[in-house]
């Protein structure tokens, strides 16, 4: 969308008060530009002219630069370079708060394009010395080398010219220390975070950039994201309610992606059960409203009406229908307060009412704890429901046997280490085998020879302590060497 | 506890930032979900009618190809057809070539009485009957003559019964015709036409298929031989 809009759009400003205290405390220390250049740390003209610049007030400051903007530019970035290099990090911080207060503070945007235009003449310029301080220790050049990295990335994507010459390791490289536990993942820094989560959203809401980030790493970096989201389930309070938002609206502008919405849903179990918690628990509405987003694109936006109604299955699992209802009721959702709001609840409580009348079983639910088996819990009624076993069993042997196969890969993966899920599966074997009979017992003593009997009897020494485990398997292979039937 | 006017402005003045910021960030989303919403749309549309477009030209691409079919076998048919037509005439010249060259042959009596023989007696073993008589081109007239009596001689051996050959000297052939005769029957109903001409097409027919291999080659397209 090059020429989409008259508005100009604004270089994101960073919600921090860490990060603007930080900033001030860095311009307010003096740099001895002198000495540096008699070290050769830095170059003689290049400290004539930072010292000119450094003389002005706020206001002449603009200007000055606006009048010799590229003189100014290669200044900048010669002396950014010549530090890194000699690892002078206070000349680092200088240069780098300054660079952002120009990015950020013009309204022709004029330094952001001159450092723009430079891509043309050179492919590494503007973004590589930026790039280069982001293996740099201290946190504050990191954070504001990624701060201006970010500001460049976004108003180059908005012009065909400076979007072709972005080298996707340059995203590849800011997504992943976003996204590590030096920022969105510092669990100990809700600083660091809040940071993280504002640069990692400006990003994502460009296309391209959405496309790089699905793409490379994304299961691990989307972790730390989860982490927040699960911590903000738990307890409102522990995150911080900007914070949460934030990182509720950044899975909300991933979440327009059917292929994303896949790979979240499958790869990360709890998370539409912690989405409905959030929503159902929060005071906010900006912060419901966004859940609810999130939940109502899961169901919209899908690859295949198989895979949506694969999401609405775990939505149901996790009592969705009756946590919508209670939200319709909610006052501000129903007073007309939020359009948006209420559209996706309406859209939502169709959408499941019409699967739970039209097409769920309790084999459904089954199926579903079967392809997400974190789910696998005794509050399903399926198994300890002689009916269901006696209406369902025969399912189980269509194509060979395919979903005891399941049951058997479920029980030997390594995904899998907590014994209740294997104490289920086993409960589950024996109703199958109680209403299968023979054939059952044939097909797991002699299918891959035997692997599958041996695995069962694994289970009575090698079950960690947990004597129900043991218990299990126990009455298990009591069925499969016991009598024919 | 009441709060002073500054107090009170202050309050304000930070709820009035809140509002503001809500509103900002909600417009921010409204924004945003437009966005994406706009791209999800713009894909669909271009998808399907890409999908149309191409399933368009599938179809333009059929018709002329069929188009194309259709005109290179009719080409191929009336290109076949000329073939065959010329190899007609060539075949129709040599015939007529026959025909010509057969009155040369009618001249040498020598060559002309035997041929004669055979066709009077041929015609009088078709009908079997001891009654027949034969018409001949006046210019034949002294010949018959001869070769009628030859060959009843001929057919008397043959069939062991004798025949009478009259030779009608009131009708006569038309003198265009190379030659030959035509036998008829006692009652005059039944007439075994055993004229030149009247071999050469018998002869034409039967020895069409050789005549064509032996100038044309053998047919390269040919699948049926029975």
């Amino acid at each position: 969308m090059s020429n989409s809009s008259s508005i100009t759009v604004t270089p994101l400003v960073i919600d921090s008060t860490f990060l603007s205290d930080s900033k001030k405390i860095i311009k307010e220390k003096i740099i001895a530009w002198e000495g540096y250049s008699r070290s050769g740390a830095v170059s003689e003209d290049d400290v004539k002219h930072i010292k000119i610049l450094e003389k002005q007030s706020t206001e002449n400051k603009n200007s000055t630069l606006l009048n010799q903007l590229e003189l100014y530019t290669n200044t900048i970035l010669n002396i950014l370079d010549k530090a890194e290099s000699s690892g002078k990090e206070d000349v680092l911080k200088n240069i780098l708060a300054l660079t952002n207060d120009f990015l950020l503070e013009l309204p022709g945007q004029e330094f952001l394009d001159s450092l723009l235009k430079l891509s043309t003449v050179d492919s590494a310029l503007p973004y590589s010395p930026f790039l280069k301080l982001l293996d740099n220790k201290d946190f504050i050049i990191k954070a504001l080398g990624l701060y201006n990295l970010t500001i460049l990335l976004s108003k180059a994507s908005k012009s065909s010219e400076y979007a072709s010459k972005i080298d996707q390791e340059v995203l590849i490289k800011v997504f992943d220390l976003l996204s590590s536990n030096e920022f969105i993942g510092n669990t100990q820094n809700i600083n660091s975070q809040f940071i993280g989560i504002q640069l990692l959203q400006e990003l994502l809401i460009v296309k391209s950039f959405k496309q790089v980030y699905e793409s490379s790493n994304f299961i691990t970096n989307f972790k730390s994201v989860n982490q927040l989201i699960a911590s903000s389930a738990k307890s409102a309070n522990s995150t911080g309610l900007q914070l949460s938002y934030n990182v509720l609206l950044t899975t909300w502008i991933l979440s327009f992606s059917g292929s994303i919405n896949k790979i979240l849903v499958h790869n990360f179990p709890e998370l539409v059960g912690n989405l409905l918690t959030i929503a159902k628990e929060s005071i906010k509405l900006k912060i419901v409203r966004i859940s609810v987003g999130i939940l109502k694109n899961f169901t919209a936006v899908t690859l295949s009406p198989n895979e949506q109604f694969k999401t609405v299955k775990i939505l149901l699992f996790h009592d969705g229908l009756s946590s919508i209802n209670t939200l319709r009721e909610r006052k501000f959702a129903s007073n007309g307060s939020d359009e948006e709001l209420s559209n996706d609840l309406i859209y939502l409580s169709d959408l499941l009412n019409a699967i739970v009348s039209d097409r769920l079983t309790s084999f459904d639910e089954y199926l579903t704890e079967l392809e997400n088996p974190n789910l696998l819990s005794w509050s399903s009624p399926t198994h300890k429901s002689s009916e269901f076993w006696i209406e369902n069993s025969g399912k189980f042997k269509d194509q060979s046997y395919k979903l005891v196969k399941k049951i058997f890969e479920i029980l030997s993966s390594k995904d899998y280490p907590n014994s209740k899920i294997k104490v289920i599966l086993l409960n589950d074997l024996q109703f199958l085998i109680k209403n299968i009979g023979q054939d059952l017992v044939n097909f797991i003593n002699t299918e891959k020879n035997g692997e599958y009997k041996l695995l069962i009897m694994s289970f009575l020494d090698n079950n960690g302590g947990d004597n129900e485990l043991k218990y299990e398997a126990l009455k298990a292979i009591q069925l499969l060497v016991g009598h024919s039937f | 506890m009441t709060l002073s006017d500054e107090q009170v402005k202050s309050e304000l003045t930070k709820m009035q930032a809140f509002i503001e910021k809500e509103a900002k960030e909600k417009a921010k989303e409204i924004k945003l979900k437009a966005d994406e919403e706009y791209e999800i749309e713009k894909a669909s549309i271009v998808r399907s009618e890409t999908a149309a477009i191409d399933s368009n030209y599938e179809q333009k691409l059929k018709k002329a190809s069929l188009a194309q079919q259709i005109t290179k076998s009719t080409i191929a048919n009336k290109t076949r057809l000329r073939i065959l037509s010329t190899k007609e005439e060539v075949l129709n010249e040599i015939f007529d070539e026959v025909k010509n060259e057969l009155k040369n042959v009618t001249t040498d009596k020598s060559k002309y009485l035997p041929v004669l023989v055979g066709l009077i007696e041929e015609g009088v073993l078709a009908l079997l009957e001891d009654k027949v008589s034969i018409r001949v081109r006046q210019s034949d007239l002294e010949l018959a003559k001869e070769a009628s009596i030859e060959a009843a001689k001929n057919f008397e051996s043959k069939s062991k019964f004798a025949v009478d050959i009259a030779i009608d000297d009131e009708n006569f052939l038309s003198s265009d015709i190379a030659g030959g005769v035509v036998v008829i029957n006692g009652t005059g109903k039944i007439e075994v036409d055993n004229t030149l001409e009247e071999r050469l097409k018998i002869l034409a027919e039967e020895a069409l298929p050789a005549i064509r291999l032996e100038l044309f080659g053998p047919s390269l397209t040919r699948k049926f031989f029975d």
